[in-house]
């Protein structure tokens, strides 16, 4: 699975702190999520994908 | 401040002021359950104002846990359980074997003290790991 978070962040300039505090997790949780370490909920998922303007499927990329 | 550590702040200063209260007009008739009650109330105010003060300092407005904390504590919990069970049943049969005696204040602390290591130590190991299956 390929994880764009970083990406997105960058475009908006937020730091993986200004992120956490939007989505309302911990910043650990947002540096293993863009590490593909930790699978999200989908309600986390949507959570993310809202604060970075985007969708889940443009964030979160499934490779067969 | 969060409204939960506002609370434990507030109950330890109140606590607090009983046991000043309690040492001011009580203080002529200081049987051992006043002073008991003052000690209790002393400890306890310590305890809140430390967990209120103490988790501000810490977590500020940042969440304390999340869903992968939640995960990761509910794992710790049961992997400390299942230790503290078998250590239970070791301990049982060391002593229906004769093998090992303990009195029940022993059996007691020793039980307490293996669950709390077991869980800080899980907690601390499935922490560095991103997520949990």
């Amino acid at each position: 699975m390929k994880i764009k978070i970083k990406e997105f962040r960058a475009k908006y300039n937020l730091t993986q702190e200004d992120l956490a505090k939007k989505v309302g997790v911990r910043r650990e949780t947002i540096v293993f999520l863009e590490k593909g370490k930790y699978n999200p909920s989908l309600n986390l998922a949507y959570k993310v994908s809202k604060a970075l303007k985007t969708t889940i499927d443009e964030l979160f990329i499934f490779e067969d | 401040m969060k409204k939960e550590y506002k609370y434990y702040t507030g109950i330890g200063v109140a606590a607090f002021l009983v046991a000043i209260t309690l040492q001011i007009f009580w203080s002529g008739i200081d049987t051992i359950w006043v002073s008991r009650i003052k000690s209790f109330l002393t400890t306890a105010g310590i305890v809140f104002i430390a967990l209120g003060v103490g988790r501000h300092m810490i977590y500020k407005e940042k969440p304390e846990e999340d869903e992968r904390t939640k995960k990761i504590s509910a794992l710790t919990l049961s992997y400390s359980w299942i230790v503290t069970f078998v250590l239970v049943s070791v301990l049982l049969l060391l002593d229906k074997w004769d093998i090992f005696k303990m009195t029940v204040m022993q059996a007691l602390g020793l039980t307490m003290f293996v669950m709390i290591v077991v869980a800080i130590v899980a907690e601390l190991y499935l922490k560095r790991k991103g997520d949990i299956e």
